[in-house]
């Protein structure tokens, strides 16, 4: 989700970091290999930038249609267990 | 400078030793067989060691930049040396380059599938030996035959000994090839299994709730 504007290894890791009100703190270990995965399952993709010594990283089609499948997918599971919620408050 | 000879095949002790020297005042230079250090302030750094299998040089370049922007001075280590070494010198002790522990176990499954690909071709070549059944091998288990020089046993005294010390070159050759070959195929072989076992073993820890 920190790709759908794209970005550079460092940027990712403070991005993530704001978006999560701080609570993910990825380290650039974990980064790196996460980066590689996704560029593998072709979620997201290099694209051209001016700094030859940075990657830059943006998310693919497939990429966010996966990732709008997952919030939907989410999203059901909050609406069911509302619903559930309730009935056992009655 | 520092120097200290060392064989680690454990990812989590080799780090623990040099965290242990950098403690003392000594931090990592440049790793190998042969590990240097450098004189810093004792315990104002921790080193981390990451594995990466080879790597071009802008994938190298992007992956230290990373690091490097997230805190981390690349130590030692080359495109295709497999371990990359890092200090952090922020003053937290508790600084990792992983912050997640299935990622961290991930660096003996790369170093698995590399040593993997390099013992195969040995493997074959010691298999193809034993079951071609080539006479090397018989050789090798009777070691009886392994003096070549006609009734080399029958002499005696300086006859013996001069003919025992001019062959001996050459049946350390002849032997000794097939002897280091095999060894060395064990070596690779233990470090696999003890690599595997190590993963498996934080796999399940990183997964235990």
């Amino acid at each position: 989700m920190a790709l759908i504007q794209p970005a550079h290894g460092y940027a990712i890791m403070a991005r993530v970091e704001t978006m999560s009100d701080d609570a993910v703190r990825l380290a650039p270990g974990t980064l790196y290999g996460a980066l590689e995965n996704l560029v593998k399952q072709k979620l997201i993709t290099r694209v051209a930038d001016a700094d030859p010594r940075r990657k830059v990283y943006q998310i693919t089609e497939l990429g966010y249609q996966t990732l709008a499948q997952d919030a939907e997918r989410m999203a059901h599971l909050v609406r069911v267990f509302e619903r559930t919620q309730g009935g056992i408050e009655k | 400078m520092k120097k200290v000879f060392k064989l680690f095949v454990d990812f989590d002790k080799e780090e623990r030793w040099l965290n242990s020297m950098a403690a003392k005042g000594q931090l990592l230079a440049k790793a190998g067989l042969l590990y240097s250090f450098t004189p810093i302030v004792p315990g104002s750094a921790v080193v981390r060691i990451d594995y990466r299998p080879s790597m071009s040089a802008d994938d190298f370049d992007d992956y230290r930049s990373l690091f490097w922007d997230a805190g981390w001075q690349h130590l030692s280590g080359s495109r295709s040396s497999g371990n990359q070494y890092f200090a952090s010198t922020g003053g937290d002790e508790n600084a990792e380059i992983f912050s997640e522990a299935g990622s961290k176990a991930q660096r003996y499954r790369r170093a698995i599938r590399v040593s993997s690909a390099v013992v195969f071709p040995f493997l074959v070549v010691t298999f193809v030996l034993f079951s071609s059944g080539s006479a090397m091998i018989k050789t090798l288990f009777s070691p009886g035959n392994w003096y070549l020089t006609p009734g080399i046993w029958e002499k005696e005294g300086g006859e013996l000994l001069g003919a025992f010390l001019f062959e001996t070159p050459f049946v350390a050759l002849r032997v000794g090839g097939p002897i280091l070959l095999i060894a060395a195929v064990f070596v690779m072989l233990a470090m696999i299994a003890y690599q595997s076992f190590r993963y498996r073993r934080a796999i399940r820890d990183s997964t235990a709730v």
